[in-house]
């Protein structure tokens, strides 16, 4: 079974749908990205995960020890960061961590400050080392990325990626696509409650890859003879559709083009806006 | 322990424990005076030292503004994304056990302050001095007092998951409500929360039950709330 699994799931609150017959999983090893509009029932989603809200219907099941990062952070604006984690370790029965954490985390300069005169950024990180003072198996987190300098992005994907790499499974939400295209091996997209699309990211993105070329007609033509969905896309660039990345690079070899760049620069974004018009 | 720890390290925790003694002396010193203390009667003397009882209010606003406004800004959620066994009435359980401890060290604040301040005005003006087990039965029923009220506050601001509504509850029956169906009701005046009160802590007139009943409606009423709490908690989403 797979660390996190969602089947079926459904919440209504009164007349209003939140979510409709949700279903994905996340394997162990993999951070998966859960993207969608805002309404789309990202937040809903993750919160029956961890507990928080009830499903209407079906089940949301995750295996092991479950961590998470809320919109909220939950944090009183009179408690030092410290005294935060201090209370985090304490509950997650891991008292001598605390000053451990705040360490990785960055957040020794601040840490005996109050946590109402920290900045947004700030509590976000604090809110990301109490999450993972517990060493979960399973960490789910709603926009981690939001008010994170590139600094603690970069740290934050690194411990993520810590915990894929030890069997465990990580599901963020953000709708900062190139951060969940830098961080994340696999894409849930949500649309008014359900899924409309999920897989492996590398698969998904390779439906559309990004060619320039100073010899973009050239290059175009040899690609629609091979047979591919091959558009122009403004000056010396062009775009396929629906392939993989090696037949693409055999067509752009046998053209003989001059190639500047090869990428999925943009697809999750194209994905993304395809899907969720 | 841990959600105790947790409230001590706030300020509205030591503030409370303030205005609990700044409520105790004020009282303490309006009751006893500073005149005229050698014409005080013994049982006024042993009155004295239940004008601690006022801490019971600080420990009931203080808990129903903590509890509401911890489960408002998602404490609660916090708190239970924190514990592995995730269990929502372990998590309120855990709360009440807490605010009981910050409310008894609340009574025992005010009933201290109450004692050193009647024992002292009262041996400077030569009035009768209370014994010690008086000053033992009330510090008891007032710490006491302060524990039940630190319960019933925080079950009242985790069912109405708002401080300023809780706050509001909370002051509107012990000083609106209460009085008024008290002065209706002979039983309500004798079992209502004014009536109980004034029996565990030794603070209310002789016609009032013992303190252990008083102590018993108490904590009927805890009890009534704390299972509220936690069944509106389990059955509804966490905010």
């Amino acid at each position: 079974m797979h660390p996190l699994v969602v089947e079926n799931l459904k919440k209504r609150y009164g007349r209003t749908v939140a979510i409709d017959g949700l279903s994905f999983e996340v394997p162990s090893g993999s951070v998966c990205g859960f993207l969608g509009p805002n309404g789309a029932g990202k937040t809903t989603t993750l919160r029956i995960l961890l507990g928080l809200a009830r499903p209407t219907e079906g089940t949301a099941r995750t295996r092991g020890r479950v961590g998470g990062v809320l919109d909220r952070d939950g944090f009183h604006p009179g408690r030092t960061a410290r005294d935060e984690l201090r209370i985090a370790a304490a509950r997650a029965g891991r008292e001598s961590d605390a000053d451990e954490a705040l360490e990785r985390a960055g957040l020794t300069a601040v840490a005996d400050r109050r946590v109402g005169a920290c900045s947004f950024g700030t509590r976000r990180r604090l809110a990301v080392a109490a999450a993972l003072l517990a060493e979960p198996d399973v960490l789910v987190l709603d926009e981690p990325a939001t008010g994170l300098d590139p600094h603690a992005l970069r740290r934050l994907r690194a411990q993520l990626r810590e915990i894929a790499a030890r069997g465990g499974a990580v599901l963020l939400s953000s709708h900062v696509l190139e951060e969940v295209a830098a961080t994340c091996d696999r894409v849930v997209v949500v649309n008014r409650g359900a899924a409309v699309a999920s897989g492996e990211l590398e698969e998904l993105l390779a439906q559309r890859i990004r060619l320039r070329s100073p010899d973009a007609p050239q290059l175009l033509a040899q690609l629609r003879a091979s047979g591919l969905d091959a558009h122009a896309d403004g000056n010396g660039t062009v775009i396929v559709t629906g392939a993989d990345a090696d037949a693409v690079g055999r067509a752009v070899r046998d053209s003989g083009a001059v190639l500047h760049e090869m990428s999925t620069q943009g697809a999750l974004e194209e994905l993304y806006v395809r899907l969720t018009a | 322990m841990i959600e105790f720890l947790a409230l001590r390290t706030v300020a509205a925790y030591r503030r409370a424990l303030a205005l609990a003694i700044a409520a105790a002396s004020f009282i303490t010193i309006s009751y006893v005076g500073v005149r005229d203390v050698d014409q005080t009667a013994p049982a006024d003397a042993e009155s004295a030292l239940s004008m601690g009882a006022a801490a019971g209010i600080v420990a009931i606003v203080y808990a129903a503004a903590s509890a509401g406004g911890e489960i408002a800004r998602g404490g609660l959620a916090l708190a239970l994304l924190g514990d592995p066994a995730r269990n929502r009435a372990t998590a309120l359980r855990q709360r009440f056990a807490a605010y009981a401890l910050a409310g008894a060290a609340i009574g025992l604040a005010g009933a201290a302050t109450a004692a050193l301040l009647a024992y002292t005005l009262l041996a400077l003006g030569d009035g009768p001095l209370p014994p010690a087990h008086e000053l033992a039965a009330r510090a008891a029923g007032t710490t006491a007092y302060g524990a039940l009220m630190g319960v019933i506050g925080a079950a009242l601001g985790l069912a109405l998951r708002n401080p300023a509504t809780a706050v509001i509850t909370v002051l509107v029956t012990l000083l609106v409500l209460d009085p008024l169906f008290a002065g209706l009701s002979t039983e309500i005046a004798r079992w209502g929360p004014g009536g109980a009160a004034g029996s565990i802590t030794g603070s209310g007139t002789d016609d009032l039950p013992p303190a252990w009943a008083g102590a018993l409606a108490l904590i009927a009423y805890a009890a009534a709330l704390t299972a509220t709490a936690t069944v509106l908690t389990n059955r509804r989403d966490v905010p």
